[in-house]
């Protein structure tokens, strides 16, 4: 391609799109490797609950088996974790989600690793659990990780002005509670990888992941090995908005290789898909908002909380996010935010598209609907009226020295909504 | 009790043994090597493994290998000819249509499918043609406007 | 999961097969759902019979009466057929809310029948037609009104040894047909609630309706008391208000205190609405040609 200046601003075809059309592109389910075996994962089917026994040997003898792994078999530390190490690679005392894996039966076809991963007796006894996250923060909850003595894992107080004294200034007050739902990432792509060892003995392994240089780290440390004779390929990722940055099959990929001495692929289903990787935190946020006649924000208190499941992931920098966005993109001199990171035996929470940002909007713009409501205002006018500009501080005391283009974002939409603004103050005509 | 396959794909004839149990897909991937074709759920929700099977589209995930025997198959590795894009590959290209990729060769084949059948598809019938083949990167309006330029293109010539 | 594979060459092999093996045995039709509980390991038989090329099931044909439909006919054919869309409508429209293009190019009228899901497309349309279904066995060919083979969730009241081959659906000129359906989105939507519905007409009235409901309860079913509200009404562009009533009563009453119910009941009066304006529609559009 010839070098010119018109690159700013053109469209230029992406480098991978050919691959991609030719269906030539590998991800790492279309990958393989002479001699090579299949794994399959075994999980927890309790949320909660200690693992009394095991009984992998049917299926270790089941023909075309080549290894069952399990927690014995971690060289390295048997953890995880992209902030804390709080999940077992292979759970081998207890279980505390859907998520947790107990072992990866290792055989010369996927359908035999398969059906083997049946033959395996785990016998439980089911322990308390807990689903709700309000319910994880009462006294008397089971904990989660009982060696941190509480279900909170975090907790951001954000405190500006006095609330107290703005409701008392307030003509309209709304307060209520709303609650977001669990979500999925539902790449289409189902996690996938290839592990084997090189000529130099060093480990490789192929998967589609959003974070290389740490996965390498992890599995590093389960090894017990040092981390330049691990090399993580990543291969064409069939999307992943959030869910590749965790562990998934990673660990249990490379403790496969390296137990049968074989390179070992694994590819889970949709279903094993969904119990592998995080989820969107689900949030309850409980929110009181004042405003003055003229719709002008004068007090915020909200309570969110955040159901991280089983294990961190991201959930501190997640929660930390939902605060700082819990008053939206709104002036407001009185702010009382608590955010609360919560654990419970629900599948674990991580990382999707917004990071946190997502969820407090539900809660924080149904609040400026029904205030306007109340003062028979347009909605548009009292955001309007509310929206930051260059010079504003937000409620987390950062100042907005430039490039703030709310309003101008607004005059867009309210004119694709056939609607003009007046800029001075704020008021609405319909001329679509 | 393996059993005997015959299939027609991308125009060149195959004869395997295969496991009655075994489905096009896993052929198609395993047996054949044609990884282009992708699994995304295994129940015929996404359309990523979709595939022209005796000129109509299906969801190889769906087919018994078996039930194919005799037909023939185009996947997306026969789309393009003698090393040259099919228009729908350059359009997607052109229009930016390809993001991750996954769903790439279950949209070409099912705006093939439908250029086959229709030559002049109007928007509409182009978002009924792919109602069957999720892109969880969003990038419908893309993929609607590469089909909607070959329509164009055709309409030209 | 291991089995054998057959592939009969003729109805009678098909059901000569059936006949040595009943239970030991399932049929291969569109495999839009066999092929799912195969992978699930939820198949228990030893052998497939794969009667998907027996193309003598897959015609449509007209008498002076009635249209005999092959049980192997695809969604996508019965959407395109001129004698469907023409002479039962209900049909075409439920054929074409099925799935998805691949499912519609690869589901068959018989096996959504055999396959016994309550949320079904085709057969709220086929039980306002009053269809009869033609049943194969060793012994010859029976017909059955469609009420009568349907069993409950995933199942129905043909005999191991039984072949559905064709659905007999009744026609005269004065009767119009509609299908609608309520799902969570437009493509690949399981019904939360389906309707067929079709109405005689004579001198601009309403001489005989039938209404079926598809999706509320286990098996599909006809709204009798409802049916019979229909007579003597000159059609309007709009359902009746006392007959939305009507249905929304009958589904509170069917589903009791079941999650669904205080959705359902709402929601009934908007698919009938929606049915009854492509009825309406159809009307129409006959009376200008």
């Amino acid at each position: 391609m010839k070098e010119t200046n018109d690159a700013v601003g053109a469209s230029t075809p992406r480098i991978d799109a050919v691959g991609k059309l030719l269906g030539k592109t590998s991800f790492p389910a279309d990958l393989s490797r002479p001699h090579m075996l299949y794994g399959k994962v075994l999980r927890s089917i309790h949320g909660h609950a200690r693992i009394k026994d095991m009984h992998v040997r049917e299926a270790e003898e089941m023909p075309g088996v080549r290894s069952v792994v399990t927690a014995k078999d971690v060289p390295g530390e048997n953890s995880q974790g992209v902030l804390y190490t709080d999940m077992h690679v292979l759970a081998d005392k207890e279980v505390r989600s859907v998520n947790d894996a107990l072992a990866v039966v290792v055989a010369d076809t996927e359908e035999i690793a398969s059906k083997a991963s049946k033959l395996i007796k785990v016998d439980y006894e089911v322990l308390p659990a807990v689903f709700d996250p309000e319910t994880a923060m009462q006294e008397d909850a089971p904990h989660v990780h009982p060696e941190l003595k509480t279900n909170v894992l975090y907790h951001l107080p954000i405190r500006r002005g006095n609330v107290e004294e703005g409701f008392e200034k307030s003509q309209v007050i709304i307060e209520d509670t709303y609650r977001t739902q669990m979500v999925d990432h539902a790449f289409l792509q189902p996690e996938a990888a290839l592990a084997y060892q090189d000529q130099r003995g060093h480990l490789v392994i192929n998967v589609a992941t959003q974070y290389v240089h740490w996965d390498r780290v992890e599995i590093a440390r389960v090894l017990g090995w040092t981390e330049n004779r691990v090399q993580v390929v990543c291969t064409a990722v069939g999307g992943a908005f959030g869910g590749r940055e965790d562990m998934s099959l990673q660990p249990l990929v490379a403790l496969a290789a390296l137990k049968t001495g074989r390179p070992v692929k694994m590819i889970l289903n949709r279903k094993e898909s969904f119990a592998a990787h995080s989820k969107r935190h689900p949030m309850v946020m409980s929110y009181k908002t004042g405003v003055d006649n003229k719709g002008q924000l004068i007090a915020v208190k909200a309570k969110i909380i955040g159901d991280t499941g089983a294990y961190a992931s991201w959930a501190p920098n997640i929660l930390r996010k939902a605060a700082i966005h819990a008053v939206g993109p709104y002036k407001c001199p009185n702010v009382e935010i608590d955010s609360y990171a919560v654990y419970t035996n629900n599948p674990f929470a991580g990382a999707m598209r917004g990071f946190g940002a997502a969820q407090p909007p539900v809660a924080m713009e149904s609040q400026m609907d029904r205030m306007a409501e109340k003062l028979a205002m347009h909605p548009l006018t009292i955001r309007w009226r509310n929206a930051l500009e260059e010079g504003d501080t937000t409620a987390t005391g950062q100042f907005l020295g430039s490039s703030v283009g709310l309003k101008e974002t607004m005059l867009q939409a309210a004119r694709a909504a056939g609607w003009t603004i007046d800029d001075q103050t704020g008021e609405v005509n319909s001329y679509g | 009790m393996a059993a005997n396959l015959n299939l027609k794909v991308n125009g060149q004839e195959y004869q395997i043994k295969v496991d009655p149990a075994k489905r096009l897909l896993d052929v198609l991937r395993e047996d054949l090597g044609l990884t282009g074709t992708k699994e995304g759920c295994g129940e015929g929700e996404c359309g990523t493994c979709s595939v022209i099977l005796n000129g109509k589209l299906v969801n190889s995930c769906l087919v018994l290998a078996l039930q194919a025997d005799k037909a023939d198959i185009l996947t997306v590795e026969g789309l393009a000819e003698n090393g040259k894009l099919h228009p729908l590959q350059q359009a997607f290209m052109k229009e930016g249509a390809v993001q991750c990729g996954y769903c790439t060769p279950g949209m070409l084949l099912a705006a093939k499918a439908l250029l086959d059948s229709n030559s002049s598809p109007t928007k509409e019938e182009i978002k009924l043609a792919i109602s069957g083949n999720i892109c969880r990167c969003t990038g419908y309006d893309q993929i609607i406007r590469a089909v909607e330029s070959v329509v164009k293109a055709r309409e030209r010539n | 999961m291991s089995f054998s594979y057959q592939v009969p060459a003729s109805i009678s092999e098909a059901v000569s097969l059936l006949g040595e093996l009943g239970n030991d045995a399932k049929l291969l039709a569109g495999g839009t759902d066999l092929v799912i509980q195969l992978q699930a390991d939820k198949y228990n038989s030893n052998v497939l019979i794969d009667i998907s090329r027996l193309d003598e099931m897959r015609k449509i044909e007209r008498t002076n009466d009635s249209l005999i439909v092959g049980s192997l006919c695809t969604f996508d054919d019965l959407c395109k057929s001129s004698l469907i869309v023409k002479y039962a409508a209900a049909l075409a429209q439920a054929s074409a809310a099925v799935g998805s293009p691949q499912i519609r190019n690869q589901g068959t009228l018989g096996g959504n029948l055999a396959n016994g899901s309550p949320a079904a497309d085709s057969i709220p349309a086929l039980m306002a037609l009053e269809a009869q279904v033609g049943v194969a066995s060793a012994h010859g060919v029976r017909e059955v009104k469609l009420e009568k083979l349907l069993g409950g969730v995933g199942f129905t009241n043909l005999t191991p040894h039984e072949l559905i081959t064709y659905f007999r659906i009744p026609f005269d000129q004065s009767k119009y047909s509609a299908f609608a359906k309520l799902g969570r989105r437009n493509a690949l939507a399981i019904a939360r609630i389906s309707v067929g519905i079709t109405v005689a007409m004579s001198g601009g009235e309403i001489v005989a309706g039938t209404l079926a409901l598809g999706a509320v309860g286990p098996k599909a079913y006809r709204v009798e008391a409802v049916e019979k509200m229909l007579v003597g009404r000159r059609p309007a562009r709009e359902l009746w208000p006392d007959i939305e009533e009507a249905l929304s009563a009958q589904v509170a009453e069917k589903l009791g205190d079941r999650a669904s119910a205080p959705y359902k009941r709402q929601a009934v009066k908007g698919v009938v609405s929606a049915a009854w304006e492509r009825l309406v529609a159809g009307m129409s559009l006959n009376m200008e040609v």
